[in-house]
């Protein structure tokens, strides 16, 4: 991790060098943000259903940005960042300490990258996300990419995979099944904890490139990371696209495990756009993908299955509505050994299914909008209904918002009895604008249900982004 | 759900149709933050000068020299008097055509005023060129549509981007965002303008809509076409929500922390763009005592998530956790930690030793153990991996 936090603070003196240099006409730019959070918990430890015990979470979370941007005169070359700080006073340090993953305070850099650009070249070059059919991951490295003016191009990366137990890194892009760090459970002598899980983790990967080729555009990729020198995730992915102005366009992915050689992840979407109206039907299936470190890897577990059907009806006017229908299949996979697998579709297995569908409407005319959204499903996991209603208004051309928002939700839960009955939601958000870089924003919410019986949520927020 | 609660439930649905059936008179509008509303206080009526022999460089004649869309590329009482003598008029002649002030300034009268109503036509938020579009022969008519029908031009006649795009394929012209759009010093679209908000909506050529839901349904385009979203989104964008630690509130409704767990399992894929279920989920799940695995002080004692043991654990039934966990893994690992599996599951397990793998698992077990075998070893001892062929 000492490689990373010198390489990263190469990077920074030689981007401050580069700021530096004569006759630029670099423009810098800051981003802040800063969220109070204030509420209450449910907690269900050492108490009785009839017993509500309440923890309290009041976290305040800061988020500092800084981008630069042509750093060389006529040139793309930049470099931007996005440090956050954080700290939660309403959970003790000491039961922080009890739990794998929580921390009471940190910081993490989220990504912090020097980019250039030129002609079909891009070149990406410290910690940074990386988004794409297989993953949303983030990685300490270098990225390069090169697109070619006939439509053919070539993108390669490698670095080490952002864990939860780097310095100044995050947990969010880990990839799955893994706990953060094992470091608590090896000091409390925990037999199977696993010093491995904080070592650095080396990805790299590559991708073919197809950039609007009649209509078509896409990409074939291979990923492979590495723990401890042995295969954490090795992964194939084809994404492809096509679309030529107002009418049918379609996007499909492709995320194939390569150890198991069988799909991870899969969806197809196909989409009718027209000026009155937009169709579009889904196909998805989604399989957990773990890390072969853990040991759900390789326990018997199925896709599901899902399709989508939505259409949007633009009417001449503010408003507009939109249907939508899923249906889910939930997949068994169970050894047949066992004598458990005579008994999937057996009267009181869980179903199998979930169907639902939503309809809605939004208004947008001048400074007013609202949206209304009522979903329902059933099947699997139990029954919901939702009811969000949504309404603002801006005034002041923009410099005062003041929106609301309720919701009812009647809910089911198959597996938790507590979770039955009616809740009730209501937030109402005002936000102004201190000047033309700062916003101030406050957020109240106050519930009512059978579960928690009241509380009340409030956030704070600041948010600021100027020019240098 | 009872009757009258749906009874109201279908009136306010019913009505808000009614209300969007009402609306319906007024104009498809473009958007506001390409091109800002205006105010033309004016009568004026195209198809009538078309008809009259008036061709559109007759009126509008600096177009030709035009370089930018702020020029208004309006006529002025110099080009008007071509045909409308406003000076006669003035003297209160009677003049064909008519040539009063009212005639084209409605309400305007000079003995009350000293001069009409003015013209509110902010410039359009684009990059944009006349005197290019005409050197390359394009027609009034493409971008601006049939004006023989047309009495005022608004905003209404300004092209939507799909006319752009006839030309703008990437062959004959640039089909790249930032050829027409403005941009940051990021490189990426501007969004904001006083006017309002850039957000591609209903009709958008590359089928980009962010229409209603949208936070929701984001997720295939986004990971399949990065770059597209790219051109206008940074990363720090797609953190305000994807970062785990923010509450988005457009995401997650009221009370959303109570409510999760039946969205969670209709959809863990979406929660897991956000949260990882062993850093994440098992940890605050073990804080409030839903986690087993917890510290011993942080446990529940009286509470339970689950049926009863022996249904849910011993003894294989419909209600069994083995049906659950096959159809839904992810439910598991967002409370339990691998040793909760390990304790029934591994090899070594003094209790039960239930083997967790699917059908034909042992046919690929030396492929799986060769890559990575830290796992295997959890449950396995050395010996019982080579016995079972999967060394």
């Amino acid at each position: 991790m000492k490689t990373v936090a010198h390489a990263t603070g190469a990077m920074g003196l030689a981007l401050a060098l580069l700021a530096a240099g004569p006759a630029s006409a670099a423009a810098v730019q800051i981003e802040a943000r800063t969220e109070a959070q204030a509420y209450q918990i449910r907690a269900w430890r050492g108490t009785t259903p009839e017993d509500v015990v309440l923890l309290p979470r009041r976290r305040i979370v800061q988020y500092l940005g800084l981008n630069a941007f042509e750093l060389v005169t006529g040139q793309d070359l930049g470099f931007e960042s996005s440090l956050r700080v954080f700290a939660d006073f309403g959970l003790p340090r000491g039961e922080a300490a009890k739990v794998d993953g929580l921390r009471a305070e940190d910081a993490d850099l989220q990504y912090a990258y020097a980019r250039y650009a030129v002609g079909g070249f891009e070149g990406k070059l410290g910690r940074q996300l990386y988004i794409d059919s297989m993953d949303i991951m983030a990685f300490d490295g270098l990225r390069l990419r090169y697109m070619s003016r006939f439509g053919v191009g070539v993108e390669a990366y490698g670095g080490l995979w952002l864990k939860g137990s780097g310095i100044l890194s995050s947990s969010v892009y880990q990839p799955e099944g893994t706990r953060e760090s094992d470091s608590r459970r090896l000091e409390q002598g925990i037999v199977d904890a696993d010093s491995s899980l904080d070592a650095l983790e080396p990805v790299y990967g590559a991708k073919l490139l197809v950039g609007d080729l009649k209509g078509f555009s896409g990409s074939l990729g291979y990923r492979k990371a590495l723990l401890g020198g042995k295969t954490d995730l090795e992964r194939a992915g084809l994404e492809l696209r096509y679309g030529r102005g107002l009418g049918v366009s379609a996007l499909a992915g492709l995320d194939l495990d390569l150890l198991q050689l069988k799909p991870a992840q899969a969806r197809l979407q196909v989409r009718l756009d027209r000026e009155l109206y937009a169709v579009s039907a889904e196909a998805l299936r989604f399989t957990p993908v773990f890390s072969t470190n853990s040991i759900w890897y390789y326990f018997a577990f199925a896709p599901r299955d899902e399709v989508r059907v939505r259409a949007d009806f633009y009417p001449v006017g503010p408003l507009r509505y939109y249907v939508q229908a899923l249906g889910s299949l939930y997949h068994t996979n169970i050894n047949d050994s066992l004598a458990l697998a005579s008994h999937v579709d057996a009267e009181g297995a869980p179903a199998s299914t979930n169907m639902g569908g939503a309809v809605g409407a939004s208004l947008r005319r001048g400074s007013l909008r609202s949206a209304l959204d009522v979903t329902y499903r059933t099947g699997f996991g139990g029954n919901q209904l939702w009811v969000d209603l949504t309404g603002g208004y801006s005034f002041d051309q923009g410099l005062f918002d003041l929106d609301a928002r309720l919701s009812v939700a009647h809910v089911d839960d198959e597996f938790n009895p507590q979770l039955r009955g009616n809740f009730f939601g209501a937030q109402l958000w005002a936000s102004r604008a201190l000047s033309h870089a700062t916003r101030i924003s406050l957020v109240l919410e106050q519930n009512v249900n059978p579960f928690t019986r009241s509380d009340t949520k409030a956030f704070f927020l600041f948010d600021l982004k100027a020019n240098l | 759900m009872d009757r009258q609660f749906r009874n109201v439930l279908g009136l306010f649905a019913l009505s808000l149709i009614a209300a969007g059936v009402a609306w319906a008179a007024s104009g498809r509008e473009r958007s506001l933050a390409i091109y800002p509303a205006q105010n033309i206080p004016l009568r004026f009526d195209h198809a009538q000068h078309l008809e009259a022999g008036a061709d559109c460089v007759t009126c509008h004649e600096t177009v030709t020299k035009s370089e930018s869309p702020k020029d208004r590329n309006l006529p002025a009482h110099p080009e008007c008097e071509t045909c409308h003598d406003i000076e006669d008029a003035q003297k209160g002649k009677k003049t064909d055509p008519p040539a009063s002030c009212g005639t084209c300034h409605p309400g305007f009268d000079p003995t009350v005023r000293k001069a009409p109503a003015k013209l509110d036509l902010p410039s359009g938020n684009l990059h944009f060129t006349h005197k290019v579009h005409l050197a390359k022969k394009v027609e009034c008519v493409t971008c601006h549509g049939d004006m023989t029908k047309v009495t005022l031009a608004t905003r209404q006649q300004l092209p939507k981007m799909a006319t752009c795009f006839e030309c703008h394929d990437g062959k004959q012209a640039s089909n790249e965002c930032k050829a027409c759009h403005v941009t940051q010093a990021s490189g990426r679209l501007q969004l904001t303008f006083a006017s309002g908000i850039l957000r591609p909506m209903q009709g958008n050529p590359l089928g980009l809509d962010h229409g209603p839901r949208f936070e929701f349904n984001h997720g295939t385009r986004a990971s399949v076409a990065r770059q597209t979203c790219t051109q206008c989104h940074a990363d720090s964008y797609c953190q305000q929500c994807h970062d785990a630690l923010q509450k988005p509130l457009s995401v997650h409704p009221n009370d959303f922390i109570t409510l999760h767990p039946l969205q969670a399992r209709t959809d863990a894929a979406r929660c897991e763009s956000c949260h990882r279920l062993q850093s994440f989920c098992a940890a605050c799940h073990e804080r409030v005592g839903v986690g087993m695995d917890a510290d011993q002080s942080l446990r529940p004692r009286n509470v339970k998530v689950h049926p009863d043991y022996t249904t849910w654990v011993q003894t294989p039934g419909p209600q069994h956790h083995g049906i659950v966990a096959s159809r839904d893994i992810r439910q598991c690992a967002a409370c339990h930690r691998e040793e909760t599996c390990v304790s029934c599951h591994s090899e070594r397990s003094l209790r039960q030793q239930v083997n967790p793998h699917p059908n034909g698992f042992s046919s690929s077990c030396k492929k799986l153990a060769a890559a990575n075998d830290r796992a295997c070893l959890k449950c396995h001892t050395e010996t019982s991996l080579v016995q079972k062929g999967c060394r």
